[in-house]
């Protein structure tokens, strides 16, 4: 059977849903939107340069296939290094089991925080330029999180009286890496990276994703905990366990990963926050240490100066066992970022966004950088 | 014979059905919030029905949980209700829904098509609330409010 190239699929993909969503238009049975920005930035390290930069272009639509049944589609341009990327950010379709359960299959933004499932790319949405360094997407250069995840999810909610219970719930493929990159650095070839699994698996094993939102009705206060657990796999062609010096094939687990977390939102008057905590367990008998893990966390707290300034700052922090296999084998560093950001709301659909994002990595040098962005929404 | 039109006439015609296409939308008409005769309800707020519009509540108390329909964006109908009972623009409600559905935590009513459509839906189905144009209502379902 002759193959297809990708590039080939993300095209026709890009054919069928620009053709749904002209047809669906004319019907009016469609709800997209488009989220973009664009940039000016400065830094302080050496290859810093003054520069302008397009932002992500995002475009998603939603339809209601009739009374129980839903379709989500999400499109993501993107300039890299190498050009124009273009990323099937979101697909899937769903069907209401009851009231309270919906059960959708597809790709998926993984249940786990507010940031990741209410922001991702929607540049607008967030008040920052930024988002926290640890929660980049996996190909980004500080990925350490399964931010996407295909497979199957439920969510729904629950009326308790005095507040909203909703979940989501994931059953999916788990991740992968491929250790035939180990050791390379950011700087040269491209680091590791979290494999997604779009189109398969390495092995049987699965990744269980719950998350648990209470909002309570009576107050501006809502929050999650939610976890995650999954085998991370070999995908490459296999590499050297240094404590059981044996070869850890394509398909056999790397390690075993225990995400718990939370995050809170609130509002006092004018001051409002946003937290987030990552506890990272990992099992792993391919380098010396065992069982070892991580933390990661961000706050943010904003000051709302006037009807359309608001004032933010933020400390995220990434930190982890010395011998932790995870983040050694996506060649991930310790370290904080402090931020400082202003949001002016030029329209309901438009705003500026200045950034001062101060990166302190436990080795090297700080950096500082600068940014200023232009974002909208087309509704 | 043909008859040609001339340029009063061509001109009287095309006012005429470009009237015809915009006047609706400034028809100030009267809306009627309707429920299924079985629902418990017998009147409800501006606020409750922007909440229960806006998926910000799917119950009032006692009411069990309710289902919600939209006429179709850009209506007569649809701007009305929008403007004069949840007190948001057409805009608005796009902006809103823009960012509920791409952050996944809701996603907007089911349409109908037209009034008739809203009577045999809300007729239909139980706990089911819609609106529709007051001079459509008929005796199949409950007016809640009128607006």
């Amino acid at each position: 059977m002759k193959a297809i190239h990708p590039a080939s699929i993300a095209t026709r993909s890009l054919w069928v849903f620009f053709s749904v969503l002209l047809i669906s238009v004319n019907a009016q049975a469609l709800e997209f939107a488009i989220f973009a920005d664009s940039s000016l930035s400065d830094g302080s390290g050496d290859d810093a340069n003054s520069s302008f930069a397009v932002g992500a272009v995002d475009f998603f639509a939603s339809h209601a296939i009739d009374d129980k049944s839903r379709a989500f589609i999400e499109y993501v341009f993107e300039a890299g290094d190498d050009g124009l990327v273009t990323d099937l950010e979101r697909i899937w379709v769903s069907r209401d089991i009851t009231d309270n359960i919906t059960l959708g299959a597809g790709r998926f933004h993984a249940p786990l925080g507010f940031w990741n499932r209410t922001y991702h790319h929607g540049a607008f949405m967030q008040d920052t330029v930024s988002r926290p360094f640890f929660l980049d997407f996996e190909d980004g250069a500080a990925g350490v999180l399964p931010v996407h995840t295909v497979g199957l999810m439920s969510w729904g909610e629950f009326d308790l009286g005095n507040g909203t219970l909703a979940y989501e719930a994931a059953l999916a493929n788990g991740s992968n890496i491929n250790t035939d990159d180990f050791g390379l650095t950011a700087d040269e070839t491209g680091k590791p990276e979290i494999e997604i699994n779009d189109s398969g698996d390495a092995n049987s094993d699965k990744s269980l994703s719950v998350r648990l939102r209470y909002s309570a009705g009576s107050t501006p206060w809502n929050g999650s905990v939610f976890f995650n657990i999954q085998d991370i796999a070999e995908s490459g062609e296999g590499t050297l366990s240094t404590t059981t010096n044996r070869i850890v094939s394509n398909g056999e687990d790397l390690l075993e990963q225990t995400l718990i977390g939370f995050d809170l939102q609130g509002k006092m008057g004018p001051i409002s926050l946003l937290t987030e905590y990552y506890n990272f367990d990992h099992d792993s008998d391919l380098l010396e240490g065992g069982s070892t893990g991580g933390s990661a966390y961000y706050l943010q707290l904003a000051w709302q100066a006037s009807e359309d300034l608001k004032v933010l700052i933020r400390r995220e922090d990434l930190s982890f066992d010395e011998n932790d296999v995870w983040f050694s084998l996506l060649g991930a560093g310790e370290g904080n970022h402090d931020v400082l950001a202003l949001r002016y709301e030029l329209s309901q659909t438009n705003a500026l966004k200045f950034e001062i994002n101060r990166g302190s990595p436990d080795e090297g040098d700080s950096e500082t950088s600068g940014t200023l962005q232009w974002t909208f929404m087309i509704p | 014979m043909k008859h040609k039109l001339i340029g009063q006439e061509r001109y009287f015609i095309y006012s005429i059905v470009m009237l015809s296409v915009i006047l609706p939308n400034f028809v100030n008409a009267e809306i009627a919030i309707i429920a299924n005769k079985s629902n418990t309800l017998s009147s409800i707020s501006e606020l409750q029905a922007a909440s229960l519009w806006l998926a910000k509540k799917k119950t009032i108390a006692g009411s069990g949980k309710l289902k919600v329909s939209d006429a179709m964006e850009r209506s007569p109908t649809y701007i009305e209700f929008y403007n004069k009972v949840v007190n948001k623009t057409p805009k608005q409600i796009r902006i809103y829904w823009g960012k509920m559905i791409f952050s996944g935590k809701t996603f907007p009513p089911p349409k109908q098509y037209s009034d008739a459509e809203m009577l045999q839906w809300v007729s239909s189905t139980n706990n089911a609330l819609g609106y529709i144009d007051a001079s459509s209502v008929n005796d199949s379902v409950k007016v809640l409010l009128k607006k």
